[in-house]
């Protein structure tokens, strides 16, 4: 099972790719407003490298949660049980990470942001899938008892 | 801060998608908006998430040049415009070969020669930008290499409908 390609069923793969439809218009959107404040600003308001990272990371977020909450996260024969613990974990060790870089004065650089501020932005993140998560297992269970 | 250069170009990208979408609005109004099968629609979906993947690449790599060259090549407009562009390259090339280009109601023919002038136009600019010493400004590439940068991409179309074309009807000979 490790070694087969995970296979999703037609809807799913549909609901893959209209999350991805969704995701690129969401990052094809903030390049266009991130030029623009670029422009207005007269400068970057972020390093290089931390700039496409958070501009990629939201529309990535958005695209993982549609999948879930569209059933198309997990192929139907390959579904494990989310573990709680491991979700809690990377959200605590992002925001403290992203804490300990706002206390060490390293998430700003000359003015601008620097890649410290993408930790914040992943506990974000896994915040919004775990909670995702729930509200989708939440909705199922619901469905379930109503039948 | 803004210079009159960018205004200028930001104007004109500005007033070229608001045409866009009153053409498309106008389409709408009168009924004969593109309409696309379940598989285009598939199709086009599949080539969006494809496009997401190589525009999140290309902006890391982006990220990546910079931060090694630690300045821009590009103002910001021909920055995330060049960006754009290559990712929806992608896009269309990935729905023309697919099929899911052009809707059922819409002609290939048509499109192609109206690409071909477009094409054409950005060349000749992008020539004569060329011939002036207008592509590049304190080191960065201006917005003038938009229009060669335009050019190559409807060339790439062209050249992707006609293969397609000449895919089509190999298949149609065999059937």
């Amino acid at each position: 099972m490790s070694g087969e390609k995970r296979k999703y069923d037609e809807r799913q793969a549909l609901s893959r790719a209209r999350a991805g439809q969704m995701a690129f218009w969401i990052l094809a959107a903030m390049v266009s407003a991130n030029c623009l404040l670029r422009e207005i600003l007269g400068r970057p308001w972020a390093t290089p490298f931390a700039e496409e990272v958070i501009l990629i990371l939201p529309p990535l977020i958005a695209w993982r949660v549609r999948c879930i909450w569209t059933d198309a996260d997990a192929p139907l024969h390959d579904r494990q049980r989310r573990s709680l613990g491991l979700d809690i974990a990377k959200i605590v060790t992002s925001l403290l990470l992203g804490i300990q870089g706002i206390r060490r004065g390293l998430t700003a650089e000359n003015g601008m942001l620097t890649e410290e501020c993408a930790w914040l932005l992943f506990a974000l993140g896994f915040g919004a899938i775990l909670i995702a998560s729930a509200l989708r297992r939440r909705k199922d269970a619901r469905e379930e008892a109503e039948e | 801060m803004m210079n009159d250069m960018n205004v200028s170009f930001a104007a004109g990208a500005l007033v070229g998608i608001l045409l866009v979408i009153l053409f498309a609005l106008w389409k709408k109004r009168r009924g004969t908006e593109p309409r696309y099968d379940e598989r285009q629609v598939v199709a086009r979906a599949k080539a969006a998430q494809l496009a997401l993947g190589v525009l999140a690449a290309l902006m890391l790599v982006n990220g990546f040049v910079r931060e090694i060259l630690q300045t821009a090549w590009a103002g910001p407009f021909l920055e995330a415009g060049t960006l754009l562009m290559a990712a929806a390259t992608v896009y269309v090339l990935r729905c023309v070969w697919t099929d899911a280009y052009f809707s059922l109601r819409e002609r290939p023919k048509t499109w192609a020669h109206i690409f071909a002038v477009v094409m054409v136009l950005n060349a000749v600019l992008g020539v004569v930008s060329i011939l002036r010493g207008e592509m590049v400004e304190n080191g960065l590439l201006t917005f003038r290499a938009a229009n060669p940068m335009l050019a190559a991409m409807f060339a790439v179309l062209l050249i992707a409908l006609a293969l397609k074309r000449r895919k089509d009807r190999r298949e149609e000979a065999e059937t």
